[in-house]
């Protein structure tokens, strides 16, 4: 129950005790043949009174507008009954009786339960004409807790009482009185007899706003006319609005609507908020007959642009007919039969076609988040466009939707659409190739795959996956940026770069950011002073300088762009060369260092790694010398090169390189890593992330090979970990004793021998059927 | 050092530790295959095998940003192979066309060395080496002079160690160069 706070003026207890005394003579109940009195015994218990059964409106008697509903409780005057009004949790009162002709003499027995049984409760009866004024009134005093056992009365002068509002209230030591609800006992009136029954329903009619009318509108005005005998005091108004289909359904808008005037024809008038979309606001009156009258208008209540972009773009003969709409968080949705129609920020865009389908079977699936997400979520942020491979795309605030695919129309998730945009765009990781997977089993919440069209290569996988949830992006090539600054192509032998984000969970979002390189080799553009001794045009006393010590190992991932025998070398400064005008020494292996490794550019563009070609005769020759577009790992001494300027650094020697390219299709193709350890290696540790290529499925797992140790390792002790799922990498860990190679004042690196790993490392996937698959559906959509 | 290309990823080791506690990891399939070749096998490994007579295994390509670079006008002699007993020296005369730079290049194998190396013009020392051994059996001396002017320039190599070894040297001339 509740209660209404309203402060009452405090009358003398003695003086309402007296004005009773004044208007009521003894015996005034049940005392001649015009007098009725009603002690609600022949009705049930909780029995309504109201709107479906006036049960008393033969005698003359409508409980309305709030209904009453027989009780046992606060103890009757007499019998077992009394009558409660029905007002519900919210009830606001006085409780009405209303005379169907006028009287001259009311009253009744009336009472209240307290909240707290020590307060007292006060009540005031008034009675009032057909005009509305106040005929009479008797109160307020104090009643009898609990009990329905106060009297309560007016005397008019004549025939003229048509309403009676009987009000009571608990008075609290501290604080305004509130309202209780109402009992009411033994209710007798005398006066003139009820008038016949009206024989048909009220005639209703709504005048504004007109049927079928368009509108944008927030303040919706509805007006009309009831007419007929027998007419209530109020009727309802309810708003119904057209909602999605085959969907929990918002209850609709129902409120008292009160007549006004006299007579056989009374007005309404009211204000209330419209929903947006399709809506049916009903007006019903029922009169003393229990007839009901009833009249309806149905609107349709849209922003202008959404309306003015329907009739742009071929109007119903293109979209159907309305079915719903919504609007938060700034946008609002038109729901036809055949496309939708989206406002937000001053733009109005049009979702038609195959795209349209997706997305309102996108839309329905989220239906009971829908503004939890927000309504934005789903509004589009652009028009449909096209993208590649002959595919169209349109991107919404939570998705992107492409049609024209091999695969159809597939839906992308925003947290993928976030890492397509941020890391090189559709031109990088592709369009989609199917619909979003998940196997929370095998810990992958969220996976699709991407191909790129025109482009050779398999397909590129972003998921999200692990027990701490980050997102994985897994593509050929990478975001091809090295390849493309090489002047190569992606290959299907083009290696896997990956780059993870942490999420927030399995469905993001994911802290994604664009890779970069920091600040990059200290004084490079001095670097004949800071390096070479001052050999501002170069020289080779010293040729080699270490940036930071000639033991210190640093590490580069690039993509290989030439890989080739030195043209030309110093005889001064090498061990080992070949015949030749020359004097060739160096394999050079020329890259296009990947973020962050951009840092170990100086003043060049692609970065050298060089060591004599006959150290690693055996290695290459055996396992293979790196070839364009690899992906290449080098760790050793970072220099600058004092020759000639402009200054460049290089890794020179390395001490550990891993060469790796992909070899087969997917799913079945696999990375392939040549991985050498020379004899240059200080022994310091050294880890390698080896990545198989972009995984195939939600529930694929790491399967790999490499050469047994013994066969491949002279003073390198190897070992390897994978990441805990087992599902994303495999690190290979390579120590060894401390071993410092002598260095000549030339700095020329002196080669000693008796250290070596080389070894091929091939990674794939293999997939375990125990973890189940979900796809899209109502249950699961991301 | 630990290496990755793993781009932005802020995923702390400590969390990957603790997770791996929590869920055993999945069977990984490893397969561990025979080597390609037997790294025993490589001759690099002793710092042997070293051919300076054979062409490269595939065309040399020039670095263009070399072009300037001054260790391309050197001259270079043929390469000179011999021994040398405890004591001994061997001359090797060049003829620089004009003053400036002489180099050499020694290395020495089977004995512990070392061996010097000092450059003459004319009765007047110009240059000399400094050697780094290589244990237990071998070493490098490289030697840098300055010939003021055109003409022969003697590099006379001498095994200063307690046993014989086995020398190679060549020897080059730069006109106008030298540091």
């Amino acid at each position: 129950m509740i209660r209404r706070l309203k402060p009452q003026p405090r009358f003398p207890t003695i003086i309402s005790a007296l004005f009773v005394a004044l208007v009521l003579a003894p015996g005034y109940s049940r005392r001649a043949a015009a007098q009725t009195t009603i002690d609600f015994e022949d009705l049930p218990a909780n029995f309504v009174i109201g709107q479906q059964s006036q049960h008393y409106v033969n005698l003359g008697v409508v409980i309305a507008p709030i209904e009453g509903i027989i009780a046992t409780a606060p103890k009757p005057h007499s019998g077992a009954h009394v009558l409660l009004p029905q007002g519900g949790e919210f009830y606001t009162g006085p409780f009405v009786i209303t005379f169907r002709s006028g009287q001259s003499q009311v009253s009744l027995f009336a009472g209240a339960i307290p909240l707290n049984p020590n307060d007292v409760v006060r009540g005031t009866l008034t009675a009032f004409d057909g005009n509305g004024n106040k005929v009479g009134q008797d109160g307020p005093k104090f009643t009898v807790p609990n009990a329905c056992s106060t009297q309560f009365g007016v005397l008019a002068n004549g025939p003229v009482i048509v309403r009676m509002e009987i009000y009571l209230e608990e008075v609290f030591t501290n604080g305004p009185p509130a309202e209780l609800p109402e009992a009411v006992d033994d209710l007798n009136f005398k006066g003139n007899p009820a008038p016949p029954l009206p024989n048909g329903p009220p005639v209703v009619q709504i005048t504004a706003p007109p049927d079928q009318i368009q509108v944008d509108i927030s303040t919706l005005s509805v007006t009309g006319t009831v007419s007929g005998s027998g007419l209530p005091p109020a009727g309802a108004l309810t708003l119904t609005l057209q909602q999605a289909p085959n969907k929990p359904q918002a209850p609709p808008f129902v409120a008292t609507l009160l007549l006004a005037g006299n007579g056989n024809t009374l007005n309404f008038a009211t204000t209330l908020k419209p929903g947006v979309g399709p809506q049916t606001v009903t007006v019903q009156v029922t009169n003393d007959a229990s007839l009901t009258g009833m009249a309806q208008i149905h609107l349709t209540n849209l922003p202008a642009a959404i309306t003015q972009q329907f009739g742009a773009s071929g109007g119903a003969a293109t979209f159907g007919n309305v079915q719903w709409a919504v609007v938060g968080n700034g946008c609002s949705l038109a729901v036809y039969d055949h496309g939708a129609i989206a406002n937000q920020a001053a733009a109005t865009r049009k979702i038609l076609g195959e795209i349209f389908n997706k997305w309102q079977q996108w839309i329905l699936a989220k239906w009971d988040q829908l503004y939890s997400l927000g309504v934005d979520t789903f509004c589009p942020t652009d028009d449909e466009h096209d993208s590649p491979g002959n595919s169209r795309a349109q991107t919404f605030g939570g998705a992107r939707i492409y049609t024209r695919l091999a695969a159809g129309t597939v839906y992308v998730p925003g947290v993928f659409v976030q890492a397509v945009e941020t890391l090189g765009g559709e031109a990088a990781t592709g369009v989609p190739l199917a619909d979003p997977t998940s196997s929370p089993a095998a810990k992958t919440y969220l996976f699709q795959q991407f191909v790129r069209p025109g482009n050779a290569g398999g397909p590129s996988t972003l998921e999200i996956k692990g027990s701490n949830p980050a997102l994985s992006v897994e593509r050929q090539g990478g975001d091809l940026t090295a390849l493309t600054e090489g002047g190569l192509a992606l290959t299907v032998s083009s290696p896997t770069i990956v780059q993870q984000f942490p999420c927030s969970s399995g469905t993001g979002p994911c802290a994604v950011v664009p890779a970069s390189s920091p600040p990059g080799v200290p004084r490079a553009n001095e670097a004949g002073e800071a390096y070479c001794a001052g050999q501002i045009a170069g020289g080779f006393t010293p040729e080699w300088v270490a940036i930071k010590n000639d033991y210190v190992i640093t590490p580069l991932w690039a993509i290989v762009v030439d890989s080739h025998m030195a043209g030309m070398d110093n005889a001064l400064l090498h061990q080992t060369w070949y015949d030749g005008a020359g004097l060739p020494s160096d394999w050079v292996t020329l890259s296009k260092p990947i973020h962050p490794y951009k840092s170990l550019l100086a003043s060049n563009l692609d970065m050298e790694v060089e060591i004599e070609e006959q150290f690693g005769h055996y290695f290459f020759t055996g396992w293979g010398y790196p070839q364009k577009g690899d992906l290449f790992f080098a760790a050793g001494r970072w220099i600058i090169d004092c020759g000639h300027p402009p200054f460049r650094s290089e890794i020179h020697p390395p001490f550990v390189t891993a060469d790796l390219h992909t070899e087969g299709n997917s799913p079945a193709s696999q990375t392939i890593a040549n991985i050498w350890v020379n004899s240059f290696y200080t022994g310091d540790p050294v880890d390698i992330d080896l990545y198989p290529p972009p995984r195939p499925g939600p529930a694929a797992f790491l399967y790999f090979s490499k050469p047994f140790d013994q066969q491949a390792a002279l003073d390198v002790q190897v070992s390897y970990s994978t990441d805990p799922d087992v599902s994303s990498v495999v690190t290979a860990h390579f120590s060894s004793s401390t071993k410092r190679s002598p260095v000549t004042a030339n700095g020329e690196m002196l080669w000693q021998g008796g250290r070596e790993y080389a070894g091929r490392w091939s990674l794939g996937w293999q997939t375990q059927n125990q973890y189940p698959i979900v796809t899209l559906s109502n249950s699961w959509w991301p | 050092m630990r290496s990755r290309f793993l781009l932005a990823l802020p995923i702390v080791t400590v969390a990957l530790l603790t997770v791996s506690c929590r869920h055993p990891a999945r069977p990984s399939h490893i397969k561990e295959v025979n080597n390609l070749r037997l790294v025993a096998g490589d001759p690099a490994l002793k710092a042997q095998g070293f051919d300076f007579t054979s062409k490269p295994p595939s065309p040399p390509i020039g670095d263009p940003s070399e072009a300037g670079a001054s260790f391309t006008n050197i001259q270079w002699s043929p390469v000179s192979q011999f021994s040398l007993g405890p004591g001994q020296s061997k001359t090797v005369t060049v003829n620089a066309v004009a003053a400036g730079g002489v180099y050499a290049r020694v290395s020495w194998t089977e004995g512990a060395g070392p061996v010097s190396v000092l450059m003459t013009q004319n009765g007047v020392v110009v240059g000399s080496g400094t050697s780094y051994s290589l244990p237990p059996d071998r070493g490098i001396t490289v030697a840098e002079g300055k010939n003021s002017a055109a003409g022969a320039v003697s590099v006379m190599v001498r095994n200063l160690g307690p046993g014989g070894v086995q020398v190679q040297a060549v020897v080059g001339t730069l006109a106008g160069g030298g540091q």
